[in-house]
């Protein structure tokens, strides 16, 4: 096989080849021959590649860089989806106090019937002035009382009592419930907020009708 | 076998070819004589 001697000198500096593969003997002359600015420098294949690996690379980085701004991001936009789900815990009462605050406003005439103020003056009043004789009428006006008069929107069952064992009358059982829902004079107030220990009821326009032609 | 050598200088760079390879050298020689002579 035949060998290849390569050997470049520059003042003090010598640097000598020796190979048997003459392909490489022979582009390594290119290049020296190129930096003497003999001839301009062809394409080393070499160079090319290793400029092409890092520009990928450069490229890769860049976009995984990107990428990671993205994500956080979106994390931040997450986090902030999330926080009014944490804050359960004021949320009864600023709905309580929405709730309140709606109740007082004063509603129109055509909307509801409501019993004028003037008229009433306690619950043993309103019981005495209609003709109520079962508890599902005692229901009725127990509910339309919290409602009109003490401005309970919504109710429970414990508080309908409040009113009717008060005033000497049998307490409301579940039973009665059941039949006033039945009938649409009452229904369930849904508890959004999750975290209500008690159902709560609210009287239907049904219910007020009962009252005013029924009763 | 003959062992062939081509050298190129310029200034204070030298270059030298070495090889028993014929063909190679000779194809070098062919390959750079007239970029040599035509630099400038």
């Amino acid at each position: 096989m035949s060998k290849y001697t390569l050997s470049f000198k520059r003042n003090d500096v010598y640097v000598e080849v020796v190979t048997e593969d003459k392909d490489y003997i022979g582009r390594e002359l290119e290049n020296l021959i190129s930096d003497l600015s003999i001839k301009r420098r062809k394409v080393n294949p070499v160079n090319l590649l290793q400029e092409t690996y890092e520009e990928t690379q450069k490229s890769f980085d860049d976009l995984k860089k990107e990428k990671q701004a993205k994500f956080k991001q979106e994390d931040s936009k997450e986090k902030v989806e999330i926080k009014p789900d944490k804050q359960p815990e004021n949320e009864p009462e600023a709905f309580s106090k929405l709730l309140d605050q709606k109740i007082k406003e004063p509603e129109s005439p055509s909307e509801k019937e409501s019993i004028p103020s003037n008229e009433i003056n306690s619950f043993e009043d309103m019981l005495k002035e209609k003709d109520a004789s079962t508890l599902i009428d005692y229901l009725v006006i127990a509910a339309l009382y919290l409602n009109d008069t003490e401005s309970l929107e919504r109710f429970s069952l414990k508080q309908v009592n409040a009113k009717v064992v008060s005033a000497g009358k049998k307490p409301i059982d579940h039973s009665v419930i059941q039949k006033a829902i039945a009938k649409d004079l009452i229904k369930i107030v849904p508890d959004y907020t999750g975290i209500a220990d008690v159902t709560e009821y609210t009287i239907t326009q049904k219910g007020r009708e009962y009252f005013q032609n029924e009763l | 076998m003959h062992e062939y050598v081509f050298k190129m200088k310029k200034g204070d760079v030298e270059i030298e070819l070495k090889s028993d390879d014929t063909a190679f050298i000779e194809e070098q020689m062919q390959k750079w004589r007239e970029e040599i002579l035509k630099s400038k």
